[in-house]
């Protein structure tokens, strides 16, 4: 019998590597869509569902059992994502904030070998294209609500608890969500 | 309950998906229904909706999964680079869970403490030091003017207002032909004593 994400996370705490590699990739796809549609952004979308993993191998220890993992993790994941695109915001691209050490750490990290080739690339792009059109005038919160709600089949009452707000105003932002993908479809 | 008598005067236009998605219990669900019976707006609204989502999950499943291999190996380089990192530094506390800047902190405001209190006695010294003079002064003026009236008018010697019958005697000082004769009489003359009483 398959353990629990609450088991490996339990074991992930006691720094069970291969508790942390089978978490990784149980989640690992649908973390990177949801980040993926949220951020807008390939790269960032997996700078982003990486960070979620090692926060939460960090943080492990922290995860109350009371609660699913899925939910604290897409806590995690979101919380990320949001804080992303607050950083990210077009009067902050014209001046940009990392200087070239930062860069250089981030080149060691991420060999340029691992970067998909050209075709899967422009496959790649142009499904963010499609998916970019479609949820361009949404918040990020409002993003998340709606991609929770679809994507992982999350209800109300926990979309509330992933972005910690009361189950009425998760509600308000699928709602508004919705609203503006029906004026994207028509504007297309 | 708030939320259903909205309901029934409203659209519950934020209800609506939860409903599809069969979220809703009870009341508030028979409430939608209900709604959704009798209004072709929401009934559309609700329908769009369900077309919209549907597209959406559609673009997301779109998007290819990244390489499962070069995704991990990635994650695991990022993961070891912050355990070597966060095992060759280890995290500042706080400033308030430090003792040392708790010290220093206690120590600054002590110091400031002490600076105040130094600032207040010398500013109540001088105060306390210049009573005197000025009511030196006072009496200086008050003498040279040569009237005793004036004197206690400017309040040199408060002592002397306090004591009535003396300050009733003052009135005496308006007796003008005496203090127009002032240099003609003597302290000593026997009969100073009369002209001032």
């Amino acid at each position: 019998m398959e353990p629990s994400d609450e088991e490996l996370c339990r074991r992930v705490a006691e720094r069970d590597t291969e508790a942390f590699d089978l978490l990784v990739e149980r989640h690992q796809a649908r973390a990177y869509r949801l980040a993926c549609s949220i951020v807008g952004n390939e790269a960032d979308a997996r700078d982003v569902s990486q960070e979620a993993f090692i926060r939460l191998y960090e943080s492990a220890g922290r995860f109350d059992a009371r609660s699913r993992f899925t939910t604290w993790f897409h806590r995690i994941l979101v919380n990320l994502c949001i804080d992303h695109q607050r950083r990210n915001r077009w009067w902050r691209k014209l001046v940009p904030l990392a200087g070239p050490g930062v860069a250089a750490d981030e080149a060691a990290i991420d060999p340029a070998s691992d970067e998909p080739g050209p075709e899967s690339e422009a496959i790649r792009s142009q499904s963010m294209g499609a998916l970019r059109v479609l949820l361009d005038k949404l918040s990020p919160k409002q993003r998340a609500a709606v991609l929770l709600q679809v994507q992982e089949g999350l209800s109300s009452r926990e979309i509330a608890a992933v972005l910690e707000c009361s189950e009425n105003t998760a509600r308000v932002h699928v709602h508004r969500g919705i609203a503006e993908l029906k004026k994207a479809l028509k504007r297309e | 309950m708030r939320r259903l008598v909205k309901m029934i005067t409203r659209h519950p236009e934020t209800a609506l998906v939860p409903y599809m998605r069969g979220e809703l219990e009870g009341a508030e669900r028979a409430c939608v229904a209900r709604h959704l019976e009798g209004c072709a707006s929401c009934r559309k609204a609700a329908g769009d909706a369900a077309a919209a989502l549907g597209e959406l999950v559609r673009r997301v499943e779109e998007i290819p999964p990244p390489d499962a291999a070069i995704y991990h190996a990635q994650l695991r380089r990022k993961l070891d680079a912050r355990c070597r990192a966060g095992a060759g530094a280890v995290a500042e506390p706080r400033w308030w869970r430090r003792p040392r800047l708790i010290g220093l902190s206690i120590g600054a405001l002590g110091a400031a403490a002490a600076a105040l209190l130094l600032i207040f006695t010398m500013h109540q010294g001088t105060r306390v030091a210049l009573a005197p003079l000025d009511q030196l002064a006072a009496q200086d003026a008050a003498m040279q003017v040569g009237t005793m009236q004036e004197a206690a008018m400017t309040g040199a010697d408060v002592g002397l207002l306090r004591d009535y019958p003396m300050v009733e005697h003052l009135d005496l000082l308006e007796n003008y032909d005496v203090i127009a004769h002032l240099d003609e009489v003597s302290p000593s003359a026997p009969g100073s004593d009369e002209n001032r009483s």
